[in-house]
């Protein structure tokens, strides 16, 4: 028996050694998510604009774009679920808060979990998902590499510090956005987009891959409800917080659009316009806008940083009309 | 209740007490099965029988929960009741004992159903640590994580998308879909009892094989010598050989034997799928069994050899592409599910490249299963290193292996699809 336990536990010595390591680094690790929390606590006395939504509403709205003080924090594929904890978690720090840009798309109804990116928003900013159970965030404490990001994710976080450290010398925190992240590009008030316009995905075949995964979700989700409800919710804190809340859907290319299910496309715009009736907020629909050409899109449901410039002036200009009619008011 | 039959059973001698005990105890315990398992399902099949001649009948079906793994250890204990019975075992008054037999953890909750002959006397006796069996059983439990955690639980994503999109996807998906589940249900199933007989092992318990490389099987009867091996020689125990067996006319042969099917193909669900898979298999089983040839690949493929025949490979290619075939019933939710995804199979193109997340990703593990299953063919598991030249340092390598693939490539927690029956 002693035979057993001491060679059972050589052998388990070189794992136990290898994920503790793992461990290590990945709590030290920063990431997109981290990024955007610290930054916005850092700037929380600036802050008068946030941007809610996922990786439409974070790579295609540039926080530069606009006159007052604006944060990017949306991520992605962040849910409403996502989008609520947060602003709320920071609310108490942002004193200055005056509006908030909900990004609604496609797919934004029917699903609250991020997958397995709702361990990366309880890293970064403390938010859990009512679906997991305490034992989950305790486990995901004790060992982020087994129970937290996953081994794999681990890995690749060491194999891109590595690579980049090799390559440029420096760490880059890209690690969300993946490809088509200008290297040099570094995260401005929460914003890191797309450079240049990939051609090779603009095809019809990219576009129902694309969409079908959504629809997948979409299908089996009986969610809705309780996503409407959890979104009402936030916007009446908002609203009693005297903060404005604006619900925008991001532009994605129009021969893309054409592809969507056209009764998801109603269906969303009929629950928008009932939220936008009952709280008397506005939504700006850029779905299907005109103002957007090919080349501002990276890739057909996102913007690059030419398309996420545009949008911002658009928004801002918005914002710009609303300020001058309450200044004129007072 | 088989408890108490087996202590009534010794305390008899009267040939006509005995086999109303035995009776009583088969009644009461298939009685407590029907009842939580195939209640509802007789009671919704009345009603529907019915409702086709246009009577409405309304009536209340239990909303009872099915306690797990309730179809093997009534097996397990029924096959208690039935050996004492026979007078092949001495029924026990040890409480701890017998009850211990039938709700052995590692067994309890999906096999293998160990006979109380061989299982219940372990029970009695002092066991001590060996060193050899624990480590065995280290690695047996290793091998089932790999095959359920890497392989199953991969494999299930993928084909719970197909299944349930099958319609609007190409042939060349669905087929690769149907395979997938061949070896998700292997892996699952196979996974499970390695982990189950591995930690029997660890804790001193010798128990029976479950699975035999059953996808090596030349033909049906072959494959259903291999394949939960402790539910099947169950049934030819206590169902098959009762029934007159092989002896008899061939007409009562064939008839014994779709009676097993049928039986077997229910005792997996109360639903109408798993019954249709046994007619199916039963099906298979009737051209070996009209030929006679059904007891001629008794050893196992390729003995004493490292590759198999051309004609060997065909045979095994054969086996597996039907045993796929009857898989689908098995995993559809309705028998008109399994046609219409049958149909889509051969309505739509079969020459386009399969549709979904990335499934190629699956295969490197599937080769690996094969390979190493191939190479143990004749052993107890895939890990089984007994009477090999295998250096230490190697061993430890192929574990660390394992374990990395593992980590790294687990899917997605999935209940043991066994759990369920």
């Amino acid at each position: 028996m002693n035979k057993f336990i001491y060679r059972t536990f050589l052998f388990s010595l070189i794992p136990l050694i290898i994920i503790l390591s793992l461990d290590f680094f990945a709590r030290n690790q920063s990431s997109l998510y981290k990024e955007k929390h610290e930054g916005a606590l850092k700037n929380k006395d600036f802050i008068e604009i946030i941007i809610l939504g996922n990786s439409h509403a974070h790579t295609g709205v540039d926080p530069r774009g606009f006159d007052l003080f604006t944060y990017n924090l949306a991520n992605v594929a962040q849910s409403l679920y996502f989008d609520k904890r947060i602003t709320l978690s920071l609310l108490p720090h942002l004193k200055k808060l005056k509006y908030v840009f909900i990004s609604i798309d496609y797919h934004s109804l029917y699903s609250s979990s991020q997958g397995i990116r709702d361990i990366w928003s309880y890293y970064a900013h403390g938010v859990k998902h009512n679906r997991y159970d305490e034992s989950k965030y305790l486990l995901a404490d004790i060992s982020p590499t087994l129970f937290g990001y996953t081994p794999k994710v681990v890995l690749s976080f060491l194999k891109k510090k590595i690579v980049n450290r090799l390559k440029y010398g420096k760490d880059v925190i890209d690690f969300d956005v993946g490809t088509g992240v200008n290297i040099k590009d570094t995260i401005v008030n929460g914003f890191i987009s797309f450079d240049g316009h990939r051609k090779s995905v603009f095809t019809p075949e990219r576009y129902k891959k694309r969409i079908h995964a959504f629809d997948e979700g979409i299908q089996t989700s009986d969610e809705k409800d309780e996503v409407l409800e959890d979104l009402n919710d936030f916007l009446e804190i908002l609203l009693n917080n005297n903060i404005t809340p604006i619900l925008f859907t991001a532009p994605t290319y129009r021969e893309y659009n054409k592809y969507l299910e056209e009764s998801v496309v109603n269906n969303n715009e009929r629950e928008i316009v009932k939220l936008c009736e009952k709280y008397n907020i506005k939504y700006l629909n850029f779905m299907n806008s005109d103002l957007f050409e090919k080349e501002d899109f990276y890739n057909a449901d996102h913007l690059n940083k030419q398309g996420a410039k545009k949008l911002a002036k658009i928004m801002n200009s918005f914002i710009i009309d609303i300020e001058n009619r309450s200044s004129k008011l007072q | 209740m088989n408890y108490v039959a087996g202590i009534l059973l010794s305390s008899t001698e009267k040939q006509k007490n005995r086999k109303f005990i035995l009776a009583l105890s088969c009644i009461l315990s298939l009685g407590l099965l029907g009842v939580f398992k195939y209640f509802n399902f007789f009671v919704d099949n009345f009603i529907n029988s019915f409702a086709l001649i246009g009577i409405r009948l309304e009536a209340r079906t239990l909303n009872i929960i099915l306690p797990v793994g309730i179809s093997f250890y009534t097996f397990k204990a029924l096959s208690y009741t039935i050996d004492v019975y026979r007078r092949k075992l001495e029924s026990t008054k040890d409480a701890v004992a017998f009850f211990s037999f039938v709700g052995f953890f590692p067994q309890l909750l999906a096999g293998p159903i160990d006979r109380a002959t061989t299982l219940l006397p372990q029970f009695y006796t002092k066991r001590t640590f060996e060193y050899g069996k624990a480590v065995d059983g280290l690695r047996q439990i290793l091998w089932g994580f790999f095959k359920k955690v890497v392989i199953a639980d991969n494999c299930a994503i993928y084909v719970n998308q197909i299944f349930a999109n099958y319609e609007t996807l190409p042939a060349s998906t669905l087929v690769l879909g149907a395979v997938y589940f061949s070896f998700q249900i292997y892996c699952d199933f196979s996974g499970y009892s390695d982990i189950s007989i591995g930690t029997a092992r660890l804790l001193g318990f010798g128990s029976m094989k479950n699975f035999s490389v059953p996808y090596f099987s030349r033909d049906i009867a072959e494959f259903w010598r291999r394949w939960h091996i402790s539910l099947t020689s169950w049934f030819r125990d206590y169902l098959y050989i009762p029934l007159g067996g092989n002896r008899g006319t061939k007409y009562q042969v064939i008839r014994n034997t779709f009676i097993v099917f049928l039986v077997c193909g229910f005792w997996h669900g109360a639903n109408w799928t798993f019954i249709f898979w046994g007619i199916i298999n039963a099906l298979y089983f009737l051209p070996l069994l009209l030929l006679g040839t059904n007891r001629k690949n008794l050893d196992a493929v390729a003995h004493n050899k490292i590759l198999p025949t051309v004609k060997e490979v065909m045979q095994i290619l054969s086996t597996f592409a039907f045993t796929t075939l009857a898989w689908i019933f098995f995993r559809a939710e309705s028998i008109g599910h399994a046609f219409s995804y049958i149909g889509h199979i051969f309505a739509n193109s079969l020459i386009s490249a399969p549709e979904g997340s990335d499934p190629e990703k699956i295969l490197p593990f599937v080769l690996i299963l094969i390979i190493v299953e191939w190479a143990q063919r004749d052993k107890e598991h895939g890990l089984d290193f007994s009477k090999m030249n295998i250096p230490s340092f190697a061993k430890i390598m192929i574990y660390y292996a394992l374990l990395t693939i593992i980590i790294l490539f687990y899917a997605s927690q999935q209940t043991f699809l066994y759990f369920q029956f």
